[in-house]
């Protein structure tokens, strides 16, 4: 998996999980891709893409605190490893030179 | 602080991902105010999804799940014919020689429709068994196979009856399989099979998160 590309979703879920910083769990990431990258998710397509993430090296998690309002139960909270940042460098150069080059999408805003 | 919805926490616990931290997102998310509705969206999406990724990641597994339940379902049906004729007796004092001459089959056709309902229910209680830590994706994939096999048949029957003029045989097993999408039963079965499937698979698998 050393030289894996991500998917346009998974590139999302992954920022997401570094704009959240130390608080990245399953709320906070659907809410950072909502808000921030304006595209509807469930939380199972988060859920899914975080399980499959991990199950591949790209990102770590631990668990985190519980309350009441989450009835009891912990967060999950997530990090970005080397491997996933290496991915994130990776798929973003690939997109990048995809771009260059590309007459109708000067000018396009980002 | 308002509790979760029950009815979509007890699927969700069932059939969502064995995940507690999932669990708890959702309850967060509808304590700081999100709708009924999206609680529900929240949950369907979950097992619709989970269920899609486990029968892609085990198809074979999936596919013994399917197998088992029509087994099961083929083998109520072959004692169909006895089930149900005692049944109609039973209930209805019906008598199967005297259906002939006088052409009074509605006893045996309630009858019927109770041994097809139950040999699907019992199919999806077996598939619950067998394929017990991921019962949502055998069920799924055992409704779906249930919903393929009805239209399958009800197009193939409906096209034999107009070749050969309404008279179309049909194996006695199969019978009770097929008389439920027939039009005498309005094609309901074609939703109403696999939603006895999923509803009896529902009740038989326990959670696989505390609650």
């Amino acid at each position: 998996m050393a030289d894996r590309f991500l998917t346009d979703f998974e590139l999302m879920v992954m920022l997401a999980v570094l704009r959240a910083r130390d608080d990245a769990y399953g709320v906070s990431i659907a809410r950072e891709i909502e808000e921030t990258g304006g595209r509807p998710v469930t939380h199972a397509a988060v859920y899914l893409a975080l399980d499959r993430l991990a199950g591949q090296g790209l990102i770590a998690s631990r668990l985190g605190d519980s309350t009441p309002e989450r009835g009891g139960r912990a967060k999950k909270l997530f990090s970005i490893t080397p491997a996933g940042l290496a991915a994130i460098r990776r798929t973003r150069a690939a997109f990048v030179a995809l771009w260059k080059g590309i007459p109708e999408l000067k000018g396009t805003p980002a | 602080m308002r509790p979760v919805p029950a009815l979509p926490t007890w699927l969700l616990l069932r059939f969502g991902p064995p995940d507690e931290s999932f669990v708890g997102d959702l309850a967060e998310e509808y304590t700081a105010g999100r709708s009924h509705a999206w609680y529900w969206r929240q949950v369907i999406s979950a097992i619709a999804l989970l269920s899609m990724r486990e029968i892609g990641a085990h198809p074979m597994r999936a596919g013994m799940a399917v197998a088992a339940g029509w087994a099961t379902m083929l083998l109520v049906f072959a004692f169909g014919d006895r089930v149900a004729g005692n049944l109609a007796a039973w209930a209805f004092d019906w008598d199967r020689q005297i259906a002939y001459e006088t052409g009074v089959w509605w006893p045996f056709w309630i009858a019927a429709l109770v041994v097809s309902y139950s040999g699907f229910a019992l199919s999806a209680v077996v598939v619950a068994r067998v394929h017990r830590q991921r019962a949502g994706a055998g069920l799924v994939a055992h409704a779906a196979s249930m919903f393929v096999a009805l239209m399958a048949s009800t197009v193939t029957i409906e096209v034999l009856s107009r070749v050969w003029d309404n008279r179309v045989p049909v194996p006695h097993t199969l019978f009770y399989l097929v008389s439920v999408a027939l039009p005498y039963h309005w094609r309901s079965g074609l939703l109403l099979a696999p939603a006895v499937i999923l509803f009896a698979g529902l009740l038989s698998t326990p959670p696989r998160l505390a609650r």
